[in-house]
């Protein structure tokens, strides 16, 4: 290894460490020591304390699953219609192409609680309010745009020719999307993923909005333990928040690593 | 007509009313291969993606093996298409990209990768199976391209300019090279490229493609030698054309310093560039009154800008094929 690479090689895991990891220990550390501060010359206690308290809230497990479901649900709308979106834009020309791409971009423009208000009304009457479905739905208006850009440029990165060629060599839509598409999305599928669900975990106003206090998601009991609790709790209770896209993201790898021709320890794209 | 193993009959192809071929016909046998050759953007590899089934043909037919495979969509014919960059699969080993087409010719994994592994070792790349395509030289990746195309049996693979991104060296060790698996194999084969030299080494016919249409198809050596009209003499031969009917070829000129007497025909030309190629010298002479280059052999020393007399003999000027047919 030349001088100037392990020179980069240093400064990447000092900036990774500053942070990325920091932060994190910070997290932990700070969720299982009651006098965490500065100047103090007492001995430091350790103590679950925090994470008792949070995990002593009732609604803490049931909120976890339905955020999760959510999430998941989202995620795979998302997928699904980023794809067929993403496609499109990136190989067909068709007349009014770029009013639709900016259309597409439309709900990152208008303020979110514009639309939630006026969806709300409509939800209201076709029955959507207060419902889990509601909620998916409201989910999709701040995340849908940037699938659809995420997966047009993953597209147009891999380009006609690779897609072509599979064709050519005889085999079917479907061999080809799970084949060749998919594996050579996967920087692209990854990023979605984990975006699509950290911005669906972490709603709030929509949520409370269209979900009326019945669909009780993380967020909706985060949110109240910012004024009562004890800084310990806090800190425990944000790294659970932060363990579940973790989570969600190492599930999905494990799914995307059961498609066909994964060489994990060696592929480079 | 049938009996050819590729019949191409009255076929056509225009985008949004323009047309970019028009009633194109001819037929190949079994392990023939064509060359068609025509300047860039004259609708030569249209019409190979037309063939491939990636676009479809506004009129005409295509059959292959007494099969009407007109209709058939891109994955459903037996024809196989090499582009002009590998676009091996970057996810896949090398095997698994021979293999690739394979998956859907009812194999079992066994027999695919044992075929996979034969066509490797035909390409020259046993020891590779590996690897993945980054690992790979441009003339490797391509060779591997290749195997890929072979392996799952078509009755005709086409080839789109599939040396067009190798180096000259390169380059003229695969197109023998590739010629002689083709061959080997009984395969045939369309090949398109714009280099005529190419054409020529490369293909049992040549094709020389303008317009939309073929402008002449036959041997290497009857086009070169006996063009159709005076745009095949110009872009496929190194012939002196005269004018629209007749030409001279470039054998029959020679230059001097002086006017020569007793020969009808002869123009003055200026010296622009010499070459020398397999010992022998070569002027490049632009003929001011014909407004053309011409390259043409001679023992005489000449300079840069030099003024020369080009001159033939009257019994060698030639009328093309197509005036032939027309005043005859």
């Amino acid at each position: 290894m030349n001088q100037l690479s392990k020179q980069k090689k240093i400064q990447f895991w000092a900036l990774t460490l500053l942070f990325f990891i920091l932060p994190v220990v910070f997290l932990l550390l700070k969720s299982t020591v009651l006098n965490f501060g500065f100047g103090r010359n007492e001995d430091i206690e350790f103590s679950f304390i925090g994470w008792e308290t949070l995990f002593s809230e009732s609604q803490l497990i049931h909120a976890t699953l339905v955020s999760l479901g959510i999430g998941a649900l989202v995620v795979f709308l998302n997928l699904s219609i980023g794809l067929l979106a993403g496609k499109a834009l990136a190989f067909y020309s068709f007349k009014g192409k770029s009013v639709i791409e900016s259309l597409f971009l439309l709900p990152l423009i208008v303020p979110l609680l514009a639309i939630a208000m006026g969806i709300h009304v409509a939800m209201i009457r076709i029955g959507l309010s207060d419902t889990w479905i509601g909620v998916v739905l409201i989910h999709l208006v701040p995340t849908i745009p940037y699938s659809i850009k995420m997966l047009q440029s993953g597209y147009a990165s891999i380009g006609t020719g690779m897609l072509q060629q599979a064709q050519v060599l005889g085999t079917n839509r479907w061999h080809r999307f799970f084949s060749v598409e998919l594996p050579l999305l996967m920087p692209s599928i990854r990023s979605t993923v984990f975006l699509i669900f950290v911005i669906s975990l972490s709603q709030y106003v929509i949520t409370a909005i269209i979900g009326g206090g019945n669909v009780v998601t993380l967020a909706m009991i985060y949110f109240p333990f910012l004024d009562s609790a004890g800084s310990t709790v806090l800190a425990a209770f944000s790294t659970w928040f932060a363990l579940l896209p973790i989570l969600f993201y190492l599930s999905m790898e494990l799914l995307l690593s059961l498609l066909p021709y994964q060489n994990p320890w060696r592929t480079r794209l | 007509m049938t009996s050819s193993f590729i019949t191409v009959e009255q076929t056509s192809k225009s985008f949004h009313k323009e047309a970019i071929f028009q009633n194109l016909s001819f037929t190949l046998n079994k392990g023939d291969i064509l060359s068609i050759v025509g300047p860039s953007g004259s609708g030569k590899t249209t019409l190979l993606r037309c063939l491939a089934g990636l676009e479809s043909f506004s009129t005409g037919t295509f059959v292959i093996n007494d099969k009407d495979v007109t209709a058939l969509e891109a994955n459903k014919r037996p024809v196989s298409l090499v582009f002009q960059h590998p676009l091996l699969f970057p996810h896949m080993t090398i095997q698994e990209n021979v293999a690739y087409g394979l998956t859907f010719q009812g194999r079992k994994k066994k027999e695919r990768l044992r075929l996979a592994q034969e066509l490797i070792n035909q390409v020259g790349l046993a020891g590779y199976e590996k690897s993945f395509p980054y690992e790979l030289s441009g003339g490797q990746q391509q060779r591997v391209s290749l195997a890929r195309s072979l392996a799952i049996s078509p009755d005709l693979l086409l080839l789109d300019e599939p040396f067009s991104s190798l180096d000259v060296r390169l380059r003229n060790e695969m197109r023998t090279w590739v010629r002689q698996l083709l061959k080997d194999q009984e395969i045939t084969a369309i090949f398109v490229t714009h280099d005529k030299e190419e054409a020529m080494q490369m293909g049992d016919y040549v094709g020389v493609f303008e317009n939309g249409q073929f402008q002449q198809i036959g041997e290497p050596e009857h086009v070169y030698h006996s063009p159709s009209n005076a745009f095949v003499a110009d872009f496929f031969g190194d012939h002196l054309i005269v004018d629209q009917e007749t030409f001279i070829p470039v054998q029959s000129l020679f230059l001097s310093k002086t006017k020569p007497k007793q020969v009808a025909s002869v123009w003055k030309g200026v010296m622009k560039n010499k070459l020398h190629v397999h010992g022998h010298t070569l002027y490049q002479i632009f003929i001011e009154d014909l407004h053309q280059h011409v390259t043409v052999s001679s023992s005489i020393r000449l300079n840069t800008h030099e003024r020369i007399y080009v001159s033939a003999h009257p019994d060698s000027v030639q009328t093309f094929i197509n005036s032939q047919q027309r005043n005859g």
